[in-house]
């Protein structure tokens, strides 16, 4: 027999502890029977509520796609195609914006809620994955190759990006460039979800090309960062039976300062990762 | 001692224009001279030892006195000395902040063939006058605020002394002008060593930890 473990935290970067600053991402698994709904959310450094709009959107994304999951019954084994995918999560990330706009008549600025949202919904063997803004993805096959789920939405500018409260709702055209969605059918051993707080630490973003010297965003999750976790570490925690909540409190500390590039991460840090663990 | 561990990949960091546009004309001779070539002395200190700002941070010097000069065109701490400044003759502030802007642009070029991202460039003006006569005040406060609404940079002006802050602010947007207490200088840098991504992210001085020693000029 085999079970999913889900490790999940969010933790204030440098920067944001040097200046006081809450923490702005937020992330939530929902396991339900059939299916587990995985949530992330960066809110913009440059909003005064973007940690109101981070909560916010986590939750509602929960109520919104678990909604969409038993209506069209794909946990009872019914078939998803990425069209159906692609439109559905549009329709319900708009959910989601409404209800982000309903929280702004509160004395909300709309827009100082502004955050990403990445969505992960696994469903047996199946990946459904949807996002607005940057932020990172990826799985781990059964060759034990990590694989990028999702392209993230760069700016001009470093820390630049698009957010669901940006004005992208109006026409396909930018429907279809700022939202992204896609289906991953496959024998998955792991998965992660995390916000770009994370990305130097876990993924390969920008390296140099060998010949012409010019960076590249190659999007690639980096093996070592995963690798003993995954296969090692996060199993024997397992098996010493850990609960959920001792498991976030090391994952959480894990964020923190696990490493000199996580310690030394000014902005807030989330990572979600989906371990299947033999029993 | 942490129960998980991890190795993580050297990612390109990605690169933060700074351009520094210094007064040195005349009335910066002696003590404010002095005191501002210690600040830049230990700014260069400061992020020569910090290995991420080192790597990220460029640094372009332009001096403005009775002639306009990038003394030192974009580039990292590690590809040269920090130059001493000599002060003497008029203040051509505008002419300075213009050629500020044309170093943005070009850099800007460079960046998007080199590099897949940047941060947003920051223009710091730092003077104790203000501008000569004759030059074109009303010009630069409609290129700035086009610029500004663009966000092609971020830019302030920080006054020390006998500035002549209601000059500035017929060019400049009032919220972008700070007054330094007498010589701070060194205050300043140090503060500035630490705050080059949220000032380049567009933050408020004033919203930025430990610049309480700054005021927003005094015309406000």
């Amino acid at each position: 027999m085999q079970d999913w473990n889900y490790l999940y935290a969010s933790v204030r970067g440098k920067g944001h502890i040097e200046e006081n600053i809450p923490c702005q991402d937020d992330c939530s698994v929902f396991q339900y029977t059939g299916y587990t709904i995985c949530v992330v959310s960066d809110g913009a450094g440059s909003c005064e509520n973007s940690d109101i709009g981070s909560k916010t959107v986590t939750q509602s994304a929960n109520i919104h796609f678990s909604s969409l999951v038993e209506k069209k019954k794909w946990n009872k084994g019914k078939k998803i195609t990425l069209e159906e995918w692609q439109q559905t999560s549009q329709k319900t990330l708009r959910a989601i914006r409404d209800d982000l706009e309903k929280i702004s008549t509160q004395g909300y600025n709309f827009k100082s809620l502004s955050c990403t949202l990445i969505v992960v919904i696994q469903i047996k063997n199946k990946l459904l994955v949807t996002h607005i803004g940057d932020g990172r993805a990826a799985y781990c096959n059964s060759n034990d190759e990590w694989v990028a789920m999702l392209t993230p939405y760069k700016g001009r500018y470093s820390n630049e990006t698009v957010f669901i409260t940006s004005d992208i709702w109006e026409d396909e055209i930018s429907l279809n460039k700022y939202i992204k969605s896609t289906v991953v059918v496959e024998k998955i051993k792991a998965f992660c979800l995390l916000t770009d707080g994370c990305e130097n630490a876990s993924f390969e973003c920008y390296k140099l090309d060998e010949e012409t010297q010019i960076p590249e965003d190659i999007n690639k999750p980096f093996k070592d960062f995963f690798h003993e976790n995954v296969n090692l570490h996060i199993p024997n925690l397992i098996k010493s039976q850990k609960s959920e909540q001792e498991l976030n409190q090391i994952w959480k500390s894990f964020l923190t300062d696990g490493n000199d590039t996580l310690k030394n991460e000014s902005d807030d840090k989330t990572m979600i990762l989906a371990v299947k663990v033999p029993q | 001692m942490h129960v998980l561990t991890a190795l993580s990949p050297n990612n390109f960091q990605k690169p933060c224009l700074c351009i520094l546009a210094l007064d040195v004309s005349g009335s910066m001779a002696g003590a404010p001279i002095i005191e501002l070539n210690k600040a830049l002395e230990e700014f260069y200190q400061i992020i020569n030892i910090d290995d991420e700002a080192a790597e990220k941070l460029e640094l372009c010097l332009i001096t403005f006195g009775s002639e306009v000069k990038c003394i030192q065109e974009p580039a990292k701490v590690d590809n040269f000395k920090m130059p001493s400044l000599e002060a003497d003759g008029t203040t051509k502030l505008v002419d300075g902040i213009r050629l500020a802007i044309k170093q943005v642009e070009l850099r800007k070029e460079y960046y998007k063939k080199y590099s897949p991202q940047y941060s947003r460039p920051m223009i710091i003006v730092i003077t104790d006058g203000e501008p000569d006569n004759g030059q074109d005040i009303f010009g630069l406060s409609e290129e700035l605020k086009n610029d500004m609404i663009a966000k092609k940079y971020t830019f302030h002006v920080i006054g020390t002394t006998d500035c002549n802050y209601a000059k500035i602010a017929q060019f400049c947007p009032k919220e972008l002008i700070y007054q330094l207490n007498e010589l701070d200088y060194r205050r300043f840098f140090k503060w500035l060593s630490r705050s080059t991504d949220e000032l380049s992210s567009g933050k408020r001085i004033e919203d930025i930890s430990g610049s309480d020693f700054m005021h927003q000029s005094p015309i406000n």
